[in-house]
């Protein structure tokens, strides 16, 4: 009984052997935030050795080894970790101490960098794939796509909201077109007032803004702000969004990460301010 | 050459190995001392520790040694050419001219692997204008003084006009390249900018006696049988591709050919024929200290080498400044 038990592990085990992801990582250097919280949402972060002094999501990711910040990450420390993978995120990341990285003959993948929830997606199981988790990586995918889907039906008929989505408030800069948050503002009814340019993040004045009449202004804050910025736009006394308070301020960690899971928390919390009749309070999906 | 410079000298030499093995044992990886020297002598021992010392931390001395030996000689240079006490590396937009061509590299979405290239050309570009300019006024000191500042200025505003609509992930790159960086450069950069600095400085060597006469006024050094405009074209061009090719692998570190060529006149002497040695181990020794302190003050992070070159040697020289009796240059 137990032979034939073992028998039948072991064939199994020689027929699964080729579709067992071939490369898992198992010694992980994070230089990006997005990818820190990504591993964890994987559940990967036992393989994840070590991350930047920017990786502060989620908590535990602090008690990582820090291997610098993301600007300038430590090449020596990466070094003496041995590391088996490194992840870079293209922008985010300076090309050079990647360079430096791979020639010394370590393995780095940089992932391209995409503001679309499709490009968000498919880094996401790419990097399930490179641990060993490219099931766990695809049905998070999948769940994510159903809510965006539900909730796409249930604003259908909603008329769509101009939003202006400031980033800074000295100097003024908002989220463009290409970035990743016009994407939130695109699946939760809105419409970016900003008109399409290079920069993910242009910089505009106010009298750009005004003409454009946003219904409602979104004030991302780094943790710093910002009644005080409120104030700035209240003082213009015509605008819709200020005629019928319709000015928030969001938490830049809530909807600044380019994550699959991320992103629909994001969606949901600015959905709920862009259509409270839809997503209001008692009527929540 | 007298007995008191030989001490001088081997005292320098012997700080700038000090220093160079103190770069070497030193570091975030936390590497044992004793392990370190037996890796630093034996090159090809296996394992993470001795590669770490071997391809990370002793290229990035040899470079630090290089731009540092470059930037303290060619300070030396300036400031005799010139007969400027504020006179140093970048006086003459060189640094302007490669922030510009490193900038807009990465506006055109270049990839940060070829910005010592630009930032050679933005320097080259810098000279020939700065060359023309004072051409035009047979190289007085004025002419090039005031065109290499003013085209400085003109410089960083462009520099400013781009930061104003580039992408803020494009500029990243820029910001700490402008701060002074030695931790990226690649070895057959590293073995290419040590040939060509130490040639230059070999050439500024050469033309060492004819410096020290310079300094005594353009009038004395005709009738002395030096002409000087022929002499500040040779120097001037040299000393800029020398500070271009610092620039191009390190960014721009500042202070080290201000500080570094005022201590060693103290120390030594004037004379550049003594000065400008002095200047290259002075420079050198200088320059990987504060690198490694760059490294070393709060692991893992690293400091950017510029900060810690302009506050080390600032507070030094304000102490060196105030104590001193006798102010005097030229």
């Amino acid at each position: 009984m137990k032979l034939s038990k073992a028998f039948i592990i072991f064939f199994l085990s020689l027929f699964c052997a080729p579709f067992v992801q071939a490369e898992s990582y198992k010694r992980i250097v994070s230089l990006a935030p997005s990818i820190t919280e990504s591993l964890y949402q994987l559940k990967a972060q036992d393989n994840l050795i070590a991350v930047t002094s920017f990786c502060n999501y989620p908590p535990q990711a602090k008690t990582k080894e820090i291997i610098g910040t993301l600007l300038n990450p430590n090449i020596e420390k990466i070094y003496s970790l041995s590391p088996d993978l490194i992840l870079a995120v293209e922008g985010t990341n300076r090309p050079q101490p990647i360079e430096k990285l791979k020639s010394l003959g370590l393995k780095v993948v940089v992932f391209e960098e995409g503001g679309s929830i499709e490009d968000i997606m498919k880094n996401f199981i790419l990097l399930g794939e490179l641990t060993g988790r490219k099931k766990e990586a695809e049905s998070i995918a999948q769940e994510v796509r159903e809510e965006i889907k539900f909730i796409s039906g249930k604003i259908k008929d909603a008329p769509r909201k101009k939003v202006f989505w400031q980033v800074s408030a000295n100097p003024l800069m908002a989220a463009g077109q290409n970035s990743f948050a016009n994407e939130i503002i695109k699946y939760a009814g809105g419409e970016n007032i900003v008109s399409p340019s290079a920069a993910d993040y242009p910089h505009l004045s106010y009298e750009e803004v005004i003409k454009k009449n946003p219904d409602v202004i979104i004030l991302v804050t780094m943790g710093n702000v910002t009644e005080k910025e409120k104030e700035t736009w209240q003082r213009f006394g015509n605008l819709d969004a200020v005629r019928f308070s319709r000015i928030y301020v969001v938490d830049a960690d809530k909807v600044c990460r380019p994550t699959p899971l991320s992103f629909l928390k994001g969606l949901k919390e600015i959905v709920r301010l862009l259509h409270p009749e839809v997503f209001g309070e008692g009527n929540q999906s | 050459m007298k007995k008191k410079y030989l001490g001088i000298f081997i005292l320098l030499a012997g700080l700038l190995v000090f220093s160079f093995i103190f770069s070497s044992l030193t570091g975030a990886a936390g590497i044992k001392f004793g392990n370190g020297l037996y890796y630093l002598f034996h090159p090809n021992c296996p394992g993470v520790e001795a590669e770490i010392i071997w391809r990370l931390r002793l290229p990035r001395a040899v470079l630090s040694l290089v731009v540092g030996a470059g930037l303290a000689c060619c300070g030396a240079v300036f400031q005799g050419l010139l007969r400027n006490p504020l006179a140093e590396s970048y006086t003459l937009g060189v640094s302007g001219g490669a922030a510009l061509g490193v900038t807009a590299a990465a506006v055109l979405s270049i990839s940060g692997i070829y910005l010592p290239v630009f930032a050679f050309l933005g320097s080259s570009l810098s000279v020939f204008l700065v060359y023309t300019i004072a051409g035009r006024k047979r190289f007085s000191n004025s002419a090039l003084i005031l065109g290499g500042v003013i085209l400085s200025f003109l410089f960083s505003s462009l520099v400013f006009l781009i930061f104003s609509f580039a992408r803020s992930e494009d500029i990243h790159g820029v910001t700490m390249w402008l701060m002074g960086d030695l931790s990226s450069a690649q070895p057959p950069l590293i073995k290419f900018v040590s040939v060509f600095i130490f040639s230059g400085i070999g050439l500024l060597l050469i033309f060492s006696r004819q410096l020290n006469i310079l300094t005594l006024g353009e009038e004395k050094a005709s009738h002395l049988g030096v002409n000087p405009a022929v002499v500040k074209k040779i120097l001037f061009v040299a000393a800029s591709f020398i500070t271009g090719a610092c620039v191009a692998a390190s960014g721009i570190i500042g202070f080290v050919g201000l500080i570094i060529p005022h201590f060693m006149r103290r120390f030594i002497s004037p004379d550049y024929r003594l000065l400008l040695p002095a200047c290259c181990l002075a420079g050198a020794s200088f320059l990987i200290i504060c690198d490694t302190l760059a490294r070393i003050i709060i692991p893992p992070l690293e400091l950017p080498v510029g900060v810690v070159t302009g506050i080390f040697g600032g507070v030094f020289f304000l102490g060196f400044l105030s104590k001193s009796k006798r102010w005097e240059i030229f």
